[in-house]
């Protein structure tokens, strides 16, 4: 008789203990399942994150919690605006300037991706972009000139999207200078940005600016100029006196290139 | 676009293998294929074209390890394959470290986030080394060395590091170009057929060398600055017979070789191999001038119709992302010979080593 007690208590042991492994490992797998998941969450999230700051940087934000990296360095800076779109919005309702503005950026992202240039940030309906950052870029100057012009073939080609849909075309500006720049990510807890900013940054968004005087599409300064060879058909412009620089301007139009 | 490390999803390649067909291979040739891959790659006919260049690769992968380990070798590997985006070398080298009995987890852990895998602080501070050596922005330099000597590392064993980091990169490289297509080894560590495969794998793995330091002999010739500094380890004597076996080939004119050597250098910033390959083109008629000219402007009136196109296409095998190289390699097979083809690979590939590998220069 103790016996079979025994045996009865063992037996129904093993099987609680059995049951309670059982329960134990499905729970374990479950948790991990979800480890697993958020894992996979935040590595979509740091490849996205990647897309506006470079590897490393997104990298020191993690383990180190602040973004301590700046530097200088020499780059070349694009400012696009889309010339008299502020009067034009007035008059068009928010949902067609919404699609015509996302619409634009999308093929003007491309013209800038596909020459090395990194868009920096939307300013209203315009951009800010820059080559030679987040990585070096040697044929900076050459590149930043192509996109300008793959952004102006682009832009004709919207514009005949544009007219089939019975929309006005849209008239882009670009400016385009090189030199210094302190480059990093700036910002608050709350909002960050991969961004440059110095003289440079300033110049050639009053470059941008010029474009109205000079009755053209691109400008380019001098020290984009300097860089480029002859297969660029460029044009002088008049040396002009420019707010915050001692010295007048020296800039150049383009008519095409000759590949 | 900057390149971004890749999980194995999300990595864009082409479907189809760019290198053209070569003609059949010799047997012996294939014997030692099959010996190293367990079957014929669809690149090898190609890459036979440039018999420099397949020896090479060959090479490299019956190499022994003389300071560091084989799991240390595919570690790297990995790590290397992961920041280039290369579809092919990933999972090779990650089927490797999983044959060799290296658990998924800390594999994952490698690949999710290198500062927080559990492993000891000298391998982890190799890793963080030959990741910085391959991303190149900017290359590690003697501050970054001494940390690994710090962390235990002799400065032989560091030098082997640095160059498998290297071969690695130009393995990425012409399997990348060449749009290599994914090895079988790569399903064969899971499931039924892991179960009955892994532990005869497994021991062959095991079985692969460990080596004896090999005199370089003759130190001379094109960026023999660099591979001087491994002298003794046998990656430093396989680059050295890749080198001379590109410069001497009569595929590509030496011009032209050295035209995308002084590209790539000048795209990574890298003054030693931007030097010699200026003195190559010395030799092959380029004053100071043309190449300083040519540099500056990625053009030249001295370059012929091949050259012009293979300058601009030369930059982008820096940096640029796996679809976007593999386009730009889709540009170039209309204007070259299969042969020149596979040789611009080689030639690419090697820059792309090198350039990255004088980062060691700084030591002397």
């Amino acid at each position: 008789m103790p016996f079979i007690i025994a045996t009865v208590g063992l037996t129904v042991l093993s099987v609680a203990l059995f049951s309670m492994t059982l329960r134990l490992r499905n729970r374990c797998k479950r948790i991990e399942d979800t480890l697993e998941s958020v894992t996979g969450n935040l590595e979509h999230l740091q490849r996205s994150f990647q897309r506006f700051v470079p590897q490393d940087v997104v990298e020191d934000i993690i383990h180190r919690g602040v973004a301590t990296r700046g530097e200088r360095r020499e780059i070349t800076v694009m400012f696009a605006d889309l010339v008299g779109f502020t009067a034009m919005s007035e008059e068009t309702s928010p949902e067609t300037v919404v699609r015509l503005l996302n619409g634009y950026f999308q093929t003007a992202t491309r013209a800038i991706a596909q020459h090395n240039g990194y868009v920096s940030k939307f300013l209203g309906d315009g951009f800010m972009a820059f080559f030679g950052a987040p990585e070096p870029n040697p044929w900076q100057e050459t590149d930043s000139v192509k996109a300008a012009l793959a952004l102006r073939e682009a832009l004709a080609g919207y514009n005949e999207t544009l007219e089939r849909d019975g929309l006005p075309p849209l008239k882009v500006s670009i400016g385009l200078h090189a030199g210094p720049v302190v480059a990093g990510v700036i910002g608050s807890l709350e909002l960050v940005e991969y961004t440059v900013i110095g003289d440079t940054v300033n110049t050639a968004s009053r470059i941008e600016g010029l474009t109205r005087k000079f009755e053209t599409d691109i400008l380019l300064s001098q020290s984009v100029r300097d860089k480029l060879d002859d297969r660029f058909d460029l044009i002088q412009q008049p040396a002009i006196e420019v707010k915050g620089k001692a010295e007048p301007v020296h800039t150049w139009s383009i008519n095409a290139y000759r590949d | 676009m900057p390149a971004t490390a890749a999980t194995y999803e999300n990595i864009s390649w082409s479907p189809d293998c760019l290198v053209p067909q070569g003609p059949p291979l010799q047997p012996e040739i294939s014997k030692r294929i099959k010996a190293q891959y367990g079957y014929i790659p669809e690149f090898a006919s190609g890459f036979a074209l440039v018999p420099w260049l397949l020896d090479g690769i060959m090479r490299f992968n019956e190499m022994p390890v003389v300071h560091i380990t084989h799991q240390m070798k595919d570690m790297v590997m990995m790590i290397v394959s992961q920041d280039s985006s290369c579809r092919y070398c990933y999972g090779i080298s990650r089927s490797l470290l999983q044959i060799s009995g290296m658990a998924d987890k800390q594999i994952r852990q490698l690949e999710q986030d290198l500062y927080a895998a559990d492993m000891p602080i000298d391998r982890k501070a190799a890793l963080e080394y030959i990741r910085k050596l391959s991303r190149a922005n900017p290359r590690p330099g003697a501050q970054e060395e001494e940390g690994l000597l710090e962390a235990g590392w002799g400065k032989e064993a560091v030098t082997e590091v640095a160059f498998m980091a290297a071969e690695a990169i130009l393995f990425n490289r012409a399997m990348t170009l060449s749009a290599a297509q994914p090895a079988p080894l790569e399903g064969m560590s899971k499931g039924l057929r892991g179960m009955l495969f892994k532990p005869i794998m497994k021991r062959q793995l095991s079985k692969r060398p460990i080596g004896q330091k090999v005199p370089l002999g003759d130190a001379n010739g094109p960026y023999g600055g660099i591979v001087r500094i491994a002298d003794g380890l046998p990656g430093a004597l396989t680059f050295r017979v890749m080198i001379d076996g590109a410069m001497s080939s009569g595929i590509l004119p030496r011009r032209s070789k050295a035209i995308i050597l002084a590209v790539i250098a000048r795209m990574l910033l890298c003054d030693a191999c931007e030097r010699e390959a200026v003195r190559i083109l010395a030799e092959e008629g380029f004053s100071e001038e043309d190449s300083k000219q040519m540099l500056e402007k990625l053009s030249s009136p001295l370059f012929d119709e091949k050259e012009a196109k293979m300058a601009p296409i030369a930059r982008h095998t820096v940096r640029a992302q796996p679809a976007e190289m593999q386009g730009r390699m889709n540009e170039l097979r209309g204007v070259l010979t299969p042969a020149e083809f596979v040789e611009f690979i080689g030639v690419a590939s090697l820059g792309n080593a090198l350039s990255r590998l004088s980062c060691l220069l700084d030591r002397c």
